[in-house]
């Protein structure tokens, strides 16, 4: 069953990255500009020179056959803006992405599920109503209007973190300060979504007649909780952190510009705002990998947590 | 002194189309190394009544009575006693075991769960004795299997393994044989019977097969709308029957001619007043519309009816 999900996901891969090597061929107007980016302006023998090393001179099959050679070298092509290997300018700013972004979806699935489990268990409480309710505003709230609240009043009014920059040198601490704000924003949206979704699974679940056979066993509230109903409850979780991870750098894109961060998203932005196609098609590519991966990944968990799945011929 | 003593149990749910009263005054004494079974046609209260002695009844069931066992009333527990009380001293085989079962654990994790939890026995122990528990009850090479990948029947006694574990002094099976082929049905009950044996327990067995009945019970009590009707040895119900519904419900076996109980079956919401069978009474005069008949001796127990 796996094989053939992995299959399905393959096909996907090569089709959406052939549309990439499509789309800038396809584009009308001049296919090496639609490949160099808008700004990049040159005298007529460079044209050619550039226009023979980059092989747009080629028949189509050779140009898709040496696509994916280059692909597979991780060669993901040059930007004439900024003047360097896509590849490379992706490597530096994943890693910042990275930073922002595994720490909040992980924290968030935790914090998220735990909590969204207590409140669908023990739903008519004062209290868990109460947590509902300030987790529904966070999730109605979009993350970069809660960026710039949390900027606005922790470190404009109060001067407890810095406002804007993020030091691609400096020590742990100076990162750690720096990444603060925004991790904690993400944290929060990816456990509000997180929550709502748990609360409603354990809302439903509990309703369930293993739940109540569980309770005729003689087990105490707490253990049919996290050991009959979390387990089933859950399982919706796994698919919607995988989603998370696929999509972190459109999700990040608007805190990492709001708190000026050197990641993924704001190289995203810039290079869309100054046509910079090499980079766009580059990352591109690489959201593409992530999105599939993630799915692959969720694909595996879900079968190792439900034996149902796996079982499944 | 009975081992299990229910007196004037009464359970009614709030519902949006009024109160459902799912029984009535109910009194039913269990002794010890009894086996008492509950009969009655489907929807006459038999689940709601044992329900409501494990105390597992959802929120909107309103409970008056009381369930005395070894001298406390089991009704004025609070949740944290009760816990203590199920699954060692009073436990349920659930009516359907394929959804009482957790899907996602396998079955010899779902047996050995209550010796760690509540015998705090070592997995290791736990896990040698609930194996061996699942061998007896015939499911030797299937203690790793998930419920999804097992027959109903299979689960049926996986359950009972999960159940019977940690040797409850009362065992309370509701329809047990529900669904299962006839080879299953005499598997099944010898398995109840048989761990109830080994613990010294009492059964409380809910049937609406008669034949069940008179296999396995020493006394009948017999429901009708949420009351009990007649309560009394298995061999004088069955062969004497002193309530024309117990009578009637013989009459419809198939070995008795199918004859069908005339009349729809009543609404709970709205019951009929006085003796509650009497729209559907053979015998039926006057006085059975307005009283509700009281309690009459008969040889081995008692009866509901004014004849
Ligand atoms: N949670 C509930 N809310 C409202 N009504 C309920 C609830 N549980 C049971 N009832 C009602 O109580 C009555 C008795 O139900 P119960 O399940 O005890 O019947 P039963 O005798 O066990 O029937 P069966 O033989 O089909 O299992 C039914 O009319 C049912 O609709
Ligand atoms: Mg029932």
């Amino acid at each position: 069953m796996l094989w053939g999900k992995t299959a399905r996901y393959a096909i996907a891969f090569f089709l959406i990255i052939s549309l990439n090597f499509a789309i800038p061929r396809a584009m009308p107007g001049d296919t090496l500009t639609n490949l160099m980016g808008e700004d990049v302006h040159l005298s007529e023998d460079a044209m050619l020179e550039l226009k023979a090393k980059v092989g747009v001179d080629q028949p189509i099959h050779i140009q898709f056959l040496n696509y994916w050679r280059d692909l597979f070298h991780l060669d993901l092509g040059y930007s004439y803006h900024l003047h360097a290997p896509v590849s490379s300018l992706i490597r530096e700013r994943i890693k910042w992405t990275m930073l922002l972004v595994a720490p909040s979806i992980i924290m968030g699935a935790f914090v998220g599920t735990l909590l969204g489990a207590l409140a669908g268990w023990r739903r008519k409480e004062a209290k868990s109503r109460l947590q509902t309710t300030g987790f529904l505003l966070i999730y109605c709230t979009p993350p970069y209007f809660l960026s710039m609240l949390a900027l606005y009043f922790l470190g404009f009014e109060l001067g407890w973190f810095p406002l804007k920059g993020f030091y691609q040198s400096g020590t742990i601490g100076d990162i750690a300060h720096h990444l603060f704000l925004p991790v904690l924003i993400m944290t929060l949206f990816s456990a509000s979504r997180n929550y709502m979704i748990m609360r409603g699974s354990v809302i439903q679940e509990r309703q369930m007649l293993y739940a109540s056979y569980a309770r005729a066993k003689g087990l105490s509230s707490d253990q049919i909780l996290f050991r009959h109903i979390f387990k089933n409850a859950a399982l919706p979780i796994i698919t919607l952190v995988a989603l998370d991870f696929g999509f972190i750098f459109s999700g990040a894109l608007f805190i990492e510009i709001v708190f000026s961060m050197h990641g993924m998203g704001n190289l995203i932005y810039d290079s869309l705002l100054c046509r910079d196609y090499p980079v766009l098609q580059g990352t591109f590519a690489v959201i593409t990998i992530m999105v599939i991966l993630a799915n692959l990944l969720a694909d595996w968990t879900y079968g190792l947590v439900d034996p149902r799945v796996r079982w499944q011929r | 002194m009975a081992l299990l003593d229910i007196r004037n149990l009464s359970v009614s749910f709030e519902t949006p189309q009024g109160l459902v009263k799912a029984a009535t005054q109910v009194s039913l004494a269990l002794e010890y190394n009894e086996t008492l079974a509950l009969v009655g046609e489907t929807g006459c209260g038999k689940s709601v009544v044992v329900n409501a002695i494990m105390k597992l009844l959802p929120a909107n069931a309103k409970v008056d009575g009381r369930v005395i066992y070894r001298g406390r009333d089991l009704l004025s527990l609070d949740e944290k006693e009760m816990a203590r009380i199920r699954g060692q001293d009073i436990a349920i085989i659930f009516q359907n075991p394929s959804l009482a079962l957790n899907p996602v654990y396998k079955i010899s994790e779902q047996v050995s769960e209550s010796m760690i939890l509540k015998k705090r026995s070592s997995r290791s122990r736990a896990e040698e004795i609930s194996s061996q528990l699942l061998q007896r009850l015939g499911l030797k090479g299937r203690e790793s299997s998930y419920p999804f990948q097992l027959s109903g029947g299979m689960n049926q006694r996986a359950m009972i393994a999960c159940s019977v574990v940690l040797g409850p002094k009362i065992i309370i099976a509701d329809e047990p044989t529900k669904g299962l082929d006839q080879s299953m049905v005499g598997q099944v009950l010898g398995e109840i019977r048989k761990a109830k044996e080994v613990n010294g327990a009492s059964l409380l067995l809910i049937t609406h097969d008669m034949e069940v009945a008179r296999q396995i019970s020493d006394k009948v009590a017999v429901m009708y709308c949420g009351e009990v009707m007649e309560v009394g040895k298995t061999e004088e119900v069955l062969q004497a029957p002193s309530h024309p519904y117990t009578q009637a419900l013989l009459d419809s076996l198939p070995e008795r001619g199918f004859l069908p109980i005339p009349g729809p079956s009543p609404s709970m919401i709205d019951p009929p007043e006085g003796c509650r069978f009497h729209p559907r009474c053979p015998w039926r005069r006057d006085l059975c519309s307005i009283e509700r008949p009281v309690q009459k001796s008969t040889t081995t127990g008692w009866v509901r009816c004014c004849r």
